[in-house]
């Protein structure tokens, strides 16, 4: 690093490793944002996304990645960046900053695909009317066992699972359970029940699943849910 | 009913709640039939499937009286009581037909 300093080629992007011997990715970071006037782009690569998150902030680090890294999900961290970075440099006027931001968003949000696990005609048709209409991509899966199949085929394809619990064939808690025995723990999992009945939320918890929304489906706690766990996990 | 109000809790524009509320007319009938068929026959189970289909749709689309009615027949077949269903089943025929009406309307 000190030698890219020295022949001044400017780095774009940084990729940090948090756990690294001699120098910690947090000792690099705060080197490279006291000696660069304007720092590069500065991503944290770690193991332990949650713990680690909020010293990144404070450090200056502008994106997060879990380790093991997934090249979708990187690259499209490293576009949104360089997007805000070029925003940045171009438009002062803060209205015009908004909006940008808000395109950024919403392109961002046309890359996040969705699956969803339901096996009810109306309710398959009503989420991919809802969330297509947010911006998002859906695909459906009929039941527990064309879950697992569908995810298992692309599994690079799809940022999240929203899970019916009761379905025919293989039902939600089945199909979760086997998707992490599958070795897919990263995808976030949303169980969706008719019961709100307690103990329900920790029966969907121990089959492997994230969180958990009761039905009828509300149109903004499902779309929190994709701000929580798809955008906010990204750092965004 | 008010289509349009209806769909604008959803985030839907009229039409495409007037095709959700279609689509659950066409599904749920023939999950209606399931549990006329299903008492005649005993199967609890079928019942019990059927009404948990037409209450999920239902409760989604805001079509609470519907899901009501549908979850208690659910409830009740999941005890295995398939007696004293008829006035519930009646109840629910009557809505359908409401709904229908609406939709062509």
């Amino acid at each position: 690093l000190k030698k890219a300093q020295e022949i001044n080629e400017p780095v774009d992007i940084c990729l940090i490793d948090l756990n690294m011997p001699d120098i910690s990715g947090y000792d690099v970071a705060e080197k490279i944002r006291d000696e660069f006037e304007t720092p590069p782009i500065m991503i944290a690569l770690s193991s332990t996304l949650e713990r680690d998150a909020s010293k990144c902030n404070e450090l200056g680090f502008n994106g997060f990645q879990a380790k093991p890294v997934r090249r979708k999900r990187l690259l499209q961290m490293i576009g949104r960046l360089l997007g805000e970075v070029a925003k940045k440099a171009h438009e002062d006027e803060s209205k015009r900053k908004m909006h940008t931001q808000y395109s950024v968003r919403e392109a961002m949000k046309q890359s996040v695909s969705i699956l969803l696990a339901e096996d009810n005609v109306v309710n398959q048709k009503l989420a991919t009317l809802m969330l297509g209409k947010a911006g998002y991509q859906v695909a459906i899966a009929g039941n527990g066992k064309e879950a697992v199949e569908k995810y298992s085929a692309e599994p690079d394809k799809y940022d999240l699972i929203f899970m019916d619990v009761q379905m025919p064939e293989m039902d939600g808690k089945e199909a979760a359970r086997r998707l992490r025995d599958l070795g897919y723990t990263d995808v976030p999992i949303i169980a969706l029940t008719a019961h709100a009945m307690k103990g329900d939320r920790e029966m969907c918890i121990d089959a492997g699943m994230n969180d958990y929304t009761t039905k009828p489906i509300k149109r903004d706690k499902v779309l929190d849910i994709i701000t929580k766990y798809v955008f906010n996990r990204s750092g965004a | 009913m008010n289509f349009k109000e209806m769909g604008a809790n959803l985030g839907l524009e009229e039409d495409e709640y007037r095709e959700l509320v279609e689509l659950f007319v066409e599904s749920g009938s023939s999950d209606f039939k399931n549990i006329v068929d299903g008492l005649a026959a005993g199967d609890a189970d079928k019942v019990m499937r059927s009404a948990h289909t037409i209450k999920g749709a239902s409760g989604n689309l805001g079509l609470a009286d519907v899901s009501d009615v549908a979850r208690a027949i659910e409830e009740r077949a999941m005890k295995n009581r398939l007696d004293d269903l008829d006035q519930s089943v009646q109840t629910l025929k009557g809505q359908f037909e409401i709904i229908q009406a609406f939709v062509n309307g």
